[in-house]
């Protein structure tokens, strides 16, 4: 049974081999292999969900070989949440690229696939190296969809995002060499085992590199300057997966290393102030940033800077532990799962207008409510959504993260969640305006248009968005199991086979 | 000793690194910069391995010692890792220079906004 | 969880909702009327956002009236498209003036219209937070001191108290007319109905929130004396009006809890009752803009003749405004001061001096500044904008007439000789002083308003501040890099000597 927690790498990374044979062969044979990983990742990942909800987690060893020389992998309620988001950001971007472009290039597919399958590989692994491994493979695998879309300006946008993914992985790898240094291993739960024992600065100097290397990966301010031009460079698809699930994968890095491996929180508890700071520095930045973009798509990658900041603020209450941690736990992990949600759904959404448009610029919006209405629709719900207006999904995870940021650092948090809500509803209103101007109706030609089908997937997305928050109930008691790992620090110390030392 | 001097060394091949990444404008240049910033890391690892008088981490009959084979895994590893980025690297180097015909960052990365 | 629970108010607020639908039908039928669906159902939405706030039973139902009333809002504002002689048969001809106003003004109105009205939600996020986070519940009611001030500061934009009152002006000066009549009813009004229901706030033991109200309610009449645009000229009292409410429901800051339950009451009193005469007024000033084809105080004259029917209940609305005995407007002023009292009530009793003054204007340059005839014109009001009128004018003289029959109104001695007195001699004084002065009053011109300045600061910061960021953004790749090792360096050293 627990040789699924394998098959989410292996299913992807063996669709990207097939499809790159297969892309010889036919479109259509790739299309298959693509959608038969999508399902079988998707079936995967419900088992493992079901597995944990029974067992509460899941653990496997490559091989059967144990810990100091094996390979483990592990799954619990938190890595679960975001193997859902995952799955879900696959499925979802199958079925809407394949209603939505009538050919697509062999290339996105096997990087897509490639992708999945390393960030999945990040999810599962238990222990640094492994996530080393497949978080440099997830980077090469986003460079390329970022690259290859237009290599005009493609190769250039992933250049510079090779240049701070490099710079994050050596940090990365700094990292873990201190660690393997004051440990003396290297699985996740060996090093909770032994941190207590490891010299303090040690554990503050690794809390530091890993803040900035995975700081660069989501895109924390001041670590964002790649983001923009990537997911301008980027297809709408690609960056919905990279923003919708890949950022939040390496948020669950973070959470995984910080609160549960390296348990910093205990030990250096004031890394809160901290978290706090970054938060609040890239939700002002992010947001103004964003209001300064003259690109829709850099608009969104700007606010997705933002909220991560919001998650942070989360995180930060997380880190104060006790009952504050646990009620802050659950509002990161709503905001995770609903910012996937929406972010998916406006750049999916938002990928109509610029179709429809034929360029990506805010201005050359201008009318284009009125010729892409049930694009533009789903588009302005989900950034209602994403502004956090009640009573729709972002409302009420921003709600709660102001709740709880306020119980733990006062109302400096609360008041930055405010003017965050202020400045995105700016530049919201502002495509908003643009869209419902009466400019010249951009020329509808056949291929310009987005097929019903995609449109409807999008505006189910939509309205998904909205009526999250109001089904809080049923979220919440699937939610919760991961909140309490997520604020438990020692989450993983249990895991232990017997050969951690 | 040995061990404090590679240290250092490698501190300073990083420099050496970052110094061409982030001076040189010519997206060669950097992929070179770039490596070498990869050497220092490699050898902090070597060095992390190293125990006096150690034999190489393969079980021969008679040797009691043998340097941390963990270490050596991770650099082969990161050589690898290094190998496959810098590759994407210069393919995009190359990519670039069709596109723009130059392989200047600064004019690929300033887009006029 | 977000909760829902809703529930039918009772007394004077029951009274508020009935009138709150009333506007929102009237509203509709007007659109319809006017063949403009889109009009409708922004009216539809934007009164029953005004309903909802009353039946709102937690907080959280509350904050979503208020953005509801936003979004409507910025739809309502866009709609200037209505046609012109939609409320008039026969009028004259376009004369470059602002009749149904530009599309291009009405989109940007309606673009601060949804900045000021997020900042205001903000705020009244701010207080929730800060009050169910210091153990406060969701329910409506009094929220913790320490939600107060973000409170009352986002009270203070949803009233629009000066100087924070561009979105009010700006918009409803822009929206197309029929627009203006919906506009003026709602949210102003839920932003008092929210500060009685949740503030109770003091500041050095004086009830600021009656301060702020009392001096803005002189100021804005001011300010509306020097407009020579009509809608402008409403749009200034509307502010000066909300300003009495708070006047009204802000006694719950400091007096005893008899004199602020009255306080509250004369406050949501004299919102019904401004609801009601201001719709009248803005219908008033509709017909004559649709009538004369622009917005000019200046052009205007000579209406008495044309529409008698109009000309009485444009009187009608004045003298209720006025708070002349009789009219609506007396009995929750003649509350309000006898709650207030002292420095606050003589600071209303000038207001409304000046509120006399004003409307005197307001009627002579419309109705009764000689203009020559124009031959062949006869024109006649709709009948739907006519059943408005005299429903309207009808209700603020039945008000007026017998204040305690409405249902849930204090009980007081309203037509005491002192307070007739006390209600008639500011109208005189202000229509005396029209008379005396009115010919030196009309040049008054380019009263500075303080609005365009607060909004060309926030465009000139946006404008020195944006485009840098955005370009520091897009050209060197390698600094940016720099900053970011620079950046993880300093974390790590922070965490390092945390």
């Amino acid at each position: 049974m627990t040789h699924i927690l394998i098959m989410v790498i292996i299913a992807p990374l063996a669709a990207a081999v097939a499809g790159s044979i297969a892309v010889y062969w036919s479109e259509r044979l790739l299309r298959c292999v693509v959608a038969a990983s999508a399902f079988a990742h998707a079936v995967f990942v419900t088992s493992i969900i079901v597995y944990v909800g029974d067992e509460g987690s899941m653990l496997y060893e490559v091989g059967a070989w144990v810990a100091p020389v094996g390979i483990m992998l592990y799954a619990d309620a938190l890595s679960v949440v975001i193997l859902l988001i995952l799955s879900a950001a696959h499925v979802v971007l199958v079925l809407h690229t394949f209603s939505a472009a009538r050919a697509s290039r062999g290339a996105t597919w096997i990087l897509v696939e490639l992708l999945v399958a390393a960030l999945s590989g990040i999810v599962v692994s238990g222990d640094l190296f492994n996530m080393f491994v497949f978080l440099e493979l997830a980077t090469v695998a986003s460079i390329g969809l970022v690259a290859h879309k237009r290599s005009a300006t493609g190769a250039g946008a992933g250049f510079v995002y090779l240049l701070f993914a490099l710079v994050s992985g050596l940090l990365f790898m700094i990292a873990v060499v201190l660690v393997y240094r004051a440990t003396g291993v290297l699985s996740l739960s060996g090093i909770a085992a032994e941190i207590d024992r490891a010299p303090e600065q040690a554990v503050r100097v690794v809390a530091g590199l890993l803040l900035g290397s995975l700081g660069i990966k989501f895109g924390l301010v001041p670590f964002h300057f790649w983001q923009a031009p990537a997911y301008e460079a980027a297809g709408s698809s690609a960056a919905a997966l990279m923003s919708g699930a890949g950022m939040k994968v390496y948020l669950y890095v973070l959470i995984r290393l910080i609160f549960h491996a390296l348990r910093v929180p205990v030990i250096v508890p004031r890394i809160g102030v901290v978290l706090l700071a970054l938060g609040a520095t890239s939700i002002l930045f992010g947001h103004l940033l964003a209001l300064a973009q003259r690109d829709l798509k850099r608009l969104l990658a700007f606010s997705s800077v933002a909220h991560v900041g919001y998650i942070f603020l989360a995180l930060a209450a997380v880190s104060r532990g006790g009952s504050i941690g646990a009620a802050a736990a659950y509002g990161a992990i709503l905001h995770i799962c609903f910012h996937a949600l929406m972010k998916s759904t406006l750049f999916y959404s938002g990928r109509s207008m610029i179709v429809r448009a034929r360029a990506s610029a805010t201005e050359r919006m201008r009318g284009v409510g009125r010729a892409e209405p049930l694009g533009f629709a789903a588009f302005m719900l989900a950034a209602v959504a994403l502004v956090g207006i009640p009573p729709t999904s972002g409302f009420y995870s921003k709600w709660r993260i102001a709740l709880d940021s306020f119980a733990g650092y006062g109302a400096f948090p609360v008041v930055v969640i405010a003017a965050g809500t202020v400045i995105s509803m700016l530049y919201y209103a502002r495509v908003l305006h643009l869209g419902l101007a009466e400019g010249e109706r951009p020329p509808v030609t056949g291929a310009e248009r987005t097929p019903t089908a995609a449109l409807a997937l999008v505006a189910l997305l939509s309205l998904g968005t909205f009526s999250m928050g109001v089904a809080g109930p049923a979220i919440e008691a699937m939610l919760t199991g991961a909140a309490a790992v997520l604020a438990d620090p020692e989450a993983i110390l249990a895991v232990t086979t017997g050969g951690a030392a | 000793m040995l061990q404090q001097a590679m240290y250092v060394a490698a501190a300073i091949v990083f420099g050496i690194g970052l110094y061409g990444v982030l001076s040189r404008r010519d997206m060669v240049k950097i992929c070179v910069s770039l490596s070498v910033m990869e050497s220092s890391l490699i050898m902090i690892l070597v060095a992390l391995a190293y125990r006096p008088d150690a034999a190489a981490p393969i079980i021969v009959d008679g040797v009691a010692t043998y340097v941390d084979p963990l270490p050596h895994a991770l650099a082969l590893t990161a050589i690898v890792i290094g190998a496959g980025v810098l590759s994407v690297a210069l393919a995009l180097t190359v990519i670039v220079h069709r596109a723009h015909g130059t392989s200047n960052i600064a004019v690929v990365f300033r887009r006029g906004r | 969880m977000i909760p829902f629970s809703l529930a039918v108010p009772v007394g004077l607020e029951l009274t508020l909702l009935t009138v709150f639908v009333m506007i929102g039908g009237f509203g509709v039928s007007l659109a319809l009327s006017a063949r403009d669906l889109g009009l409708a159902g922004a009216t539809a939405l934007h009164s029953l956002a005004g309903v909802l706030s009353l039946l709102a039973r937690d907080l959280i139902i509350l904050l979503i009236s208020w953005e509801l009333l936003a979004f409507s809002a910025f739809w309502l504002i866009r709609r200037v498209s209505v046609p012109r002689r939609l409320l008039v048969s026969d009028a004259l001809p376009d004369t470059g003036g602002q009749a149904g106003g530009s599309r291009d003004a009405a989109a940007r109105a309606s673009f601060w219209y949804i900045g000021g009205q997020i900042c205001a939600a903000a705020l009244f996020f701010v207080a929730i937070t800060v009050h169910v986070g210091t153990g406060g519940s969701l329910e409506v009611a009094p929220l913790a001191s320490a939600a107060q001030p973000a409170m009352a500061l986002g009270v203070f934009i949803k009233t629009a108290m000066m100087p924070l009152h561009g979105w009010l002006v700006g918009s409803y000066t822009r929206a197309g007319a029929l627009a203006g009549f919906v506009l003026s009813a709602f949210a102003t009004k839920v932003g008092v109905y929210t500060a009685a229901r949740t503030l109770a706030v003091s500041l050095f033991s004086l009830p600021i929130v009656s301060v702020v109200g009392a001096l803005v309610a002189v100021v804005a009449v001011i300010f509306a004396l020097s407009q020579h645009s009509a809608r402008r000229l409403l749009s200034f009292h509307i502010i000066s009006q909300v300003a009495y409410m708070l006047v009204g429901v802000g006694l719950a800051g400091s007096a005893t809890s008899a004199t602020s339950a009255v306080g509250i009451d004369a406050g949501i009193f004299h919102a019904i009752n401004h609801i009601i005469y201001k719709a009248l007024l803005f219908l008033v000033a509709a017909v004559a803009i649709d009538y004369f084809g622009h917005d000019d105080l200046d052009r205007m004259g000579g209406l008495a003749r044309h529409m008698p029917l109009v000309f009485v209940c444009g009187v009608v609305g004045a003298l209720a405004i006025t708070g002349v005995p009789g009219f609506s407007g007396y009995a929750s002023k003649e509350l309000l001061k006898k709650a207030s009292g002292g420095l606050l009530s003589t600071l209303l009793t000038v207001a409304s001096v000046g509120t006399a003054l004003s409307f005197s204007k307001f009627i002579y340059l419309i109705f009764l500044r000689p203009r020559p005839r124009v031959d062949g014109n006869r024109p006649s009001v709709g009948r739907v904008p006519a059943f408005v009128l005299v429903v309207l004018a009808g209700l603020s003289v039945a008000i007026g007439l017998s204040p305690h029959r409405v249902p849930g109104a204090p009980m007081h001695d309203y037509y005491a000789v002192s307070s007739v007195l006390a209600g008639v001699w500011p109208a005189m004084l202000g229509i005396g002083l029209w008379v005396v002065s009115g010919r030196w009053l009309m040049r008054i011109r380019g009263a500075v308003d303080p609005q365009p300045m607060l909004r060309r600061m926030l465009a000139g910061f946006a404008k020195a501040a944006l485009p840098p960021l955005r370009r520091a953004h897009a050209t060197d790749a390698q600094l940016a890099l720099g900053i970011t090792i620079t950046a993880a360096i300093a974390i790590t050293s922070v965490l390092v000597f945390l």
